[in-house]
């Protein structure tokens, strides 16, 4: 597993692999790693956090794991669960065999009868993993509480397995979209990202490092045209990933030139509701002038 | 070209007084209305420790990261820490240019400092368009409430709300009982439902040899919605003003998770403040500032601010307004659009709409009700009951009461 000793390190390790970005990304997950403190990344949908574990993930040359929350996850979901049906049928089973109902019930309160959740599979990783906990806006306060009190001791008590603690705590890193905000213990246990759209510069550059082949001219296009389309009063504004699909999708269909009739025909790589089509077919002209 | 900042930092550190100058630093945050706790400032000293302190950039950054909770806060503190650091002579924090932003008059009668800081916050973006307006219109801010509202001679603000406390309370507990009217996702056991609760099941059935004697159940807890109330409180709702925030006191009475908020030109959170304060005296404050009603403007600063009050899985919002607004009807659109998004129903109700003439052209009202799912008068307290009934019955559907 390597280490990460410096800011500069970081920074190397992002542009090892392919990830675009900048000082302030750099400079965060060295302090995360360091301070030991869980690293929250907030920002517009569509601009590279989930990204930022994979590549801290890869970077380490460790495990990446993944909770992805949603409204209702609770405790079974995210930690760990027994496997009912499995411990049933055994206690069916021995009590054909005539065995001891002591005996059965040590017997299936055992590792083979508990089904591993992401956060209790970071806990007991031999390395330290990444632990990705993507989306935590969308679960509920209820959740974080919960999730609150994981990440302070890194420990977890089965009730019937004794108490696990980690052997090396997990990177973990947060995402959210902003849909909900935070409570305030979960910000202030965290160190707090903010990513922005990117300028076009560098949104130039990661179209340039992800979509290799692409014409510089129509990449320049395409920058510039999403960068006004993000300008204006849209339902959903397009991301960074909806910048990339669109190149790659130019690239599939062999076009060197953004223009009226191409525009239309992709548009829906960058803008995905009905109203915003609609809108972006009106403005099409202007927007093609400011390109 | 000798980076000042270098100077600065070495010298401090060299004094041992690098930790007391990032501690004031973060006071000065805090008192500029940042959210910053004592944790952070800790997380901040013990992250200094791990980079090299010298390098602005770096500095800048990792302090940033370890204080900040919000992107909001991001331009004050860029501000804020380019006066408190990169200042040659002394580091010190009463510069000119790190005064606080001038408040309205309405903060300094309260004592609490959280108070100061939301209005400051949203105070800062008007108030030069109130500069302005103040001039032309020094003379007329001066009449008193009670005075503008004999002038309004409106036939229907006839009622003397003082007698209907009662009436209003009922209304109050009809109202939080309609709001909790939603099943959230999150399962948890109970004695009967739709799923088994394998958990509970496997238990008992290991008490009794295996075979599930007992079914426990497991059913989605109900989830009370939220109440985010809005009320104009500018001249020219004054003669409403009295029964609308007994409106409002008494649904927050009686209900959980409400705020309320008051605008004119400005936007002030009044939620916590019922209990130590008479409402009359909020009012009286608030319509000292003059100019017209920017509801636009104001909503925005709600959005700017306050938008985790809107949850649109949970979230009611409610508008009492009469709609006339002295800002652009397409800012108020688009403000609505995504207060709309952020909840589940957005109620507007309108004192106006119970004159018998009235059509809401107005720019700002004709602009807003596309986009509002119940429009109605809400000026006496039947108008208020049906309302409260609405509720009840389906609060997806669109309709005028």
């Amino acid at each position: 597993m390597n280490t990460i000793d410096s800011i500069e390190q970081a920074s190397a390790a992002l542009a090892a692999r392919g990830y675009v970005g900048d000082e302030e990304i750099a400079t965060a997950l060295f302090l995360s790693m360091r301070l030991r403190r869980p690293l929250l990344v907030e920002g517009h949908a569509g601009v590279g956090k989930t990204e930022i574990a994979k590549v801290l993930a890869a970077a380490l040359d460790t495990e990446l794991i993944r909770l992805q929350c949603y409204e209702g996850l609770d405790a079974s979901s995210a930690l760990y669960e027994w496997n009912y049906a499995k411990q049933i049928l055994r206690i069916r089973l021995d009590e054909q065999s005539k065995r001891d109902a002591k005996e059965t019930e040590a017997h299936i309160f055992d590792e083979a009868y508990l089904l591993e959740r992401p956060l209790l599979k970071a806990l007991r990783h031999p390395q330290a993993p990444v632990l990705l906990i993507d989306e935590i806006d969308r679960a509920d306060e209820e959740f974080e509480a919960f999730l609150l009190e994981t990440l302070a001791e890194y420990q977890v008590t089965i009730p019937e397995l004794g108490t696990i603690t980690a052997h090396q705590p997990p990177f973990v890193v947060l995402t959210s979209n902003r849909v909900r905000e935070l409570g305030e213990a979960l910000r202030r246990r965290c160190l707090y990202l903010w990513i922005d759209y990117p300028s076009m510069h560098k949104e130039l550059a990661i179209i340039e490092q992800r979509v290799p082949g692409i014409e510089r001219n129509l990449a320049e296009q395409l920058v510039r045209f999403v960068a006004s389309l993000r300008e204006c009063d849209l339902d959903k504004r397009p991301g960074v990933a909806e910048t990339l699909d669109w190149a790659s999708a130019l690239v599939e269909l062999h076009v060197d030139h953004l223009d009226a009739a191409v525009a239309t025909a992709s548009l829906g790589c960058i803008v995905k509701t009905r109203r915003d089509v609609n809108w972006v077919r009106a403005e099409l002209e202007n927007l093609l002038r400011a390109t | 070209m000798k980076d000042p900042h270098a100077r600065v930092v070495s010298q401090a550190r060299a004094q041992g007084s690098l930790v007391n100058s990032v501690v004031e630093f973060c006071s000065l945050l805090k008192s500029h209305g940042l959210q910053i706790s004592r944790s952070n400032t800790d997380i901040a000293l013990a992250g200094l420790a791990e980079i090299d302190i010298v390098s602005f950039a770096h500095f800048r950054m990792s302090l940033r990261i370890c204080l900040l909770q919000r992107p909001e806060d991001i331009p004050a503190y860029n501000d804020l820490f380019d006066s408190y650091w990169r200042n040659d002579s002394d580091s010190s924090p009463h510069d000119t240019q790190t005064e606080p932003p001038q408040k309205p008059e309405f903060s300094t009668k309260n004592n609490g400092e959280s108070n100061d800081t939301e209005l400051s916050v949203s105070a800062e973006t008007l108030s030069t368009d109130n500069e302005q307006e103040n001039d032309s219109e020094a003379n007329s801010s001066n009449q008193s409430p009670h005075a503008i509202r004999a002038l309004a001679r409106d036939p229907l603000a006839e009622n003397d709300p003082s007698n209907n406390t009662a009436a209003l309370d009922r209304i109050g507990r009809s109202f939080a009982r309609a709001l909790a009217r939603r099943r959230s996702r999150r399962h948890q056991s109970h004695r009967s439902g739709k799923r088994i609760d394998s958990r509970k099941l496997m238990r008992s059935a290991v008490r009794h040899g295996g075979i599930p004697l007992e079914l426990p159940w497991r059913r989605q807890q109900i989830r009370r919605s939220r109440l985010v109330i809005f009320c104009d409180v500018s001249r020219s709702m004054d003669s409403y003003a009295e029964l609308l925030l007994q409106f409002a006191a008494a649904v927050l009475r009686h209900a959980w998770r409400v705020e309320v908020f008051l605008f004119a030109n400005d936007l002030v959170r009044v939620s916590d403040r019922w209990h130590d304060e008479n409402w009359t005296s909020l009012t009286e404050n608030f319509t000292g500032l003059g100019g017209g009603t920017q509801i636009g403007a104001s909503l925005q600063s709600f959005v700017d601010n306050y938008h985790y009050c809107l949850n649109s899985r949970q979230c009611v919002a409610i508008v009492l307004s009469d709609g006339l607004d002295a800002g652009e009807p397409a800012s108020l659109k688009a403000t609505l659009r995504r207060i709309k998004a952020g909840s589940r129903q957005l109620i507007w109700l309108n004192p106006l709409l119970a004159t018998p003439a009235y059509e809401p052209i107005a720019r700002g009202m004709a602009a807003a009700l596309p986009l509002v799912d119940v429009f109605a008068s809400g000026h006496n307290l039947e108008s208020l009951q049906r309302i409260a009934s609405v509720l009840h019955e389906a609060p997806s559907r669109i309709h005028d009461v």
